[in-house]
């Protein structure tokens, strides 16, 4: 009886240590990553133009034109910022998150989102099991970069829609503050070191306000 | 009691035992350790810049590859731990990024890209010792006594310059019967420049392809500045009509070179285009569609995805690594070049006892005939030249695909000549 009892105890034992034990380091699941929000860090505003002056009276000789002034370069902060949620019960790190920040461009009913920066992070940040960790990626656009960038890459499809590099960049320096376009994350690659090795995960959001 | 008491024991012991066996606790599994014995390697890349249009997707590959090595063993058992940096193609930002690679990361190698910066950054790279292998293959680059560390792993600007317009001259000028009766008549053949001024990598080979193309007996009209970020190149195409060129040589990144060529050709400017290997590409094509009929350019490697030894691993990489990266090009390819020479070089140092600037250098300029398929010509370093090879594979485009042209061996063709062309 008391060999049944110890036998019985044991069996139970095992099976409460088993049903503890990490939930098969074979069976992992892919973290889910997903666009939280965007925000402005950091902010310089648009120059505005300068008034138009009284016109002189009369017969005043007319003064030369002063020339346009060059395209301002200001800079404009974004953190975009994720929720990765680690739906293992083990422990897994993020190794290397990259995507294409893109910024939408709209014109007479048409719409079109353009590249604007490709950040990488390369430092690590361990999930615990069942855990959603938040990841912010923050980085600096030039509006000379951009124009430059848009130009180089997406010059003749916004040549198409009617648009030119620098009235959008305009539009997206002047609107940022109400959001007043989509922005995205797109090309996004994750990747995490898990106990059954490295997993690739491929993601992409979209923000709004 | 005591036999009761026993029982406990053993049980809890067992538990005890059972729960640290099996791992029930909190924090149950650490995830997997960040390796050990790492190779710390910079990259500057431009993926936000005026010549991101193909750094982007250079950038992609140079990831890829580093990745595919340390799944495959590393180097010689270590991994490389890669530090990559965009800077916008902006020289300071470029010296800046290098500073903290050399003092804070300590890298033994820096993975670059664009000529302005790489050549800023020479005397630099030659006084720390650190290796420079840049996506610059700008002639300039390949006299190691004055870029003792600079390498790269394709035929430098004015070799491909030349090669293209001898590629012109022989298969085209002397053979096409468009231009029978000029030749006939004992007329010269006319060419006019296409490029950034302002732009190292544009104007690198302009010296070199001016010499040459005196020696062929061309006449040589003005040269016309086009930006890269150029929308529109209707000026200068009106510019190089009045002296009416049969050819035109087009020095910029692909964008650049399509705009120009779509003008000239809304223009009427009856000429054949010669378009430098930053130029020519997968979206060259996307971009001109059946304007790109008959044009003529330089590919350093093998196109994304084509026949040859290596591109098995390059498409693997770029599935498994960048799955969200739909459209590759030849510029991953590239990355792969430079990236394999590296990965050769410090498995060599490294199993000499040697994993450092000097003996990654030394690894380097052992090579001869290094073979890193890709498409790759056979490369050789020597201590006195940089210049990995003299053969350059000339494409046209036929029916919206590159086609061989010719591959043209410079230094076989004008062996008194080869020497006297190192460094520019």
């Amino acid at each position: 009886m008391q060999n049944t009892r110890r036998w019985l105890s044991l069996a139970l034992i095992i099976g409460i240590a088993t049903a503890c034990r990490p939930a098969g380091t074979t069976q992992i699941q892919d973290p889910k990553i997903t666009l939280a929000r965007v925000e402005v860090v950091a902010y310089y505003a648009w120059p505005t133009p300068i008034p138009t002056p009284t016109p002189p009276p009369p017969g005043t000789p007319t003064p030369t034109p002063a020339p346009p002034p060059p395209a301002p370069d200001l800079p404009l902060g974004l953190a975009y910022i994720f929720k990765i949620e680690n739906p293992n019960d083990v422990t897994i790190t993020l190794d290397q998150l990259k995507f294409t920040a893109q910024l939408e461009a709209k014109k007479d009913g048409q719409s079109a989102y353009f590249s604007v920066h490709a950040p990488l992070v390369d430092e690590d940040m361990s999930i615990p099991p069942r855990t959603t960790n938040e990841l912010r990626v923050t980085f600096f656009l030039s509006s000379r970069i951009v124009t430059t960038n848009l130009a180089v890459t997406s010059g003749h499809k916004l040549k198409e829609m009617g648009l030119t590099p620098g009235a959008v960049v305009e539009a997206w320096w002047k609107g940022i503050g109400d959001y007043a376009f989509g922005i995205r994350a797109t090309e996004g690659t994750a990747i995490f070191r898990t106990p059954a090795g490295e997993r690739v995960v491929a993601f992409e959001g979209e923000f709004h306000k | 009691m005591i036999k009761h008491g026993g029982v406990i024991i053993t049980t809890i012991t067992i538990l005890t035992l059972l729960v640290l066996a099996l791992g029930c606790g909190p924090q149950a599994t650490p995830a997997a350790q960040a390796p050990v014995g790492e190779i710390p390697i910079g990259s500057i890349n431009d993926t936000t810049g005026p010549t991101s249009d193909v750094g982007k997707d250079y950038a992609a590959g140079i990831q890829d590859a580093i990745r595919w090595i340390n799944d495959h063993g590393g180097v010689n058992g270590k991994r490389i731990r890669l530090i990559l940096n965009d800077y916008g193609y902006r020289v300071p930002e470029a010296i800046t990024i290098y500073k903290r690679y050399r003092d804070i990361d300590k890298v033994v190698a820096v993975l670059g890209w664009g000529t302005g910066d790489t050549s800023a950054l020479a005397p630099t790279v030659a006084k720390d010792q650190i290796p420079y292998i840049s996506a610059s293959y700008s002639g300039e680059l390949t006299d190691p006594s004055k870029t003792p560390y600079n390498f790269f792993a394709a035929s430098d600007y004015s070799t491909n310059a030349r090669a293209a317009l001898l590629a012109w001259y022989e298969e085209i000028w002397l053979k096409d019967d468009r231009f029978k009766a000029e030749r006939e008549a004992g007329k010269k053949p006319r060419i006019v420049m296409f490029y950034s001024f302002p732009t190292p990598y544009s104007s690198a080979p302009i010296k070199a392809l001016k010499e040459f193309a005196q020696l062929l007996g061309f006449e040589i009209g003005p040269d016309q500045d086009i930006s890269l970020t150029a929308l529109d190149a209707k000026s200068q195409v009106l510019a190089a009509k009045e002296f009416n060129p049969h050819v035109i040589w087009h020095g910029n990144t692909t964008q650049s070179v399509a705009t120009a060529i779509r003008d000239a050709k809304a223009l009427g400017l009856q000429a054949d285009h010669l378009v430098n290997n930053w130029g020519f590409d997968e979206n060259f094509l996307r971009l001109l569609g059946p304007q790109a009929e008959g044009v003529i350019g330089i590919a350093v490697s093998a196109f994304y995805g084509e026949d040859v030894p290596g591109m098995d691993r390059v498409k693997e990489a770029a599935q498994k690594y960048n799955p969200a990266l739909k459209e590759r090009t030849i510029r991953t390819v590239q990355a792969w070049a430079n990236v394999m020479l590296l990965y050769e070089a410090l498995k060599k140092a490294d199993a000499a006892g040697q994993l450092n600037g000097p003996g990654i250098k030394a690894a380097i300029e052992s090579f001869r005939d290094l073979d890193i398929g890709l498409g790759v010509p056979p490369l050789t370093y020597t201590p006195d030249d940089h210049r990995p090879t003299s053969k350059v594979r000339i494409y046209i485009v036929r029916n919206g695909k590159f086609e061989l042209l010719k591959l043209v061996d410079l230094k076989e063709k004008f062996a008194d000549q080869w020497p006297k062309w190192k460094g520019y």
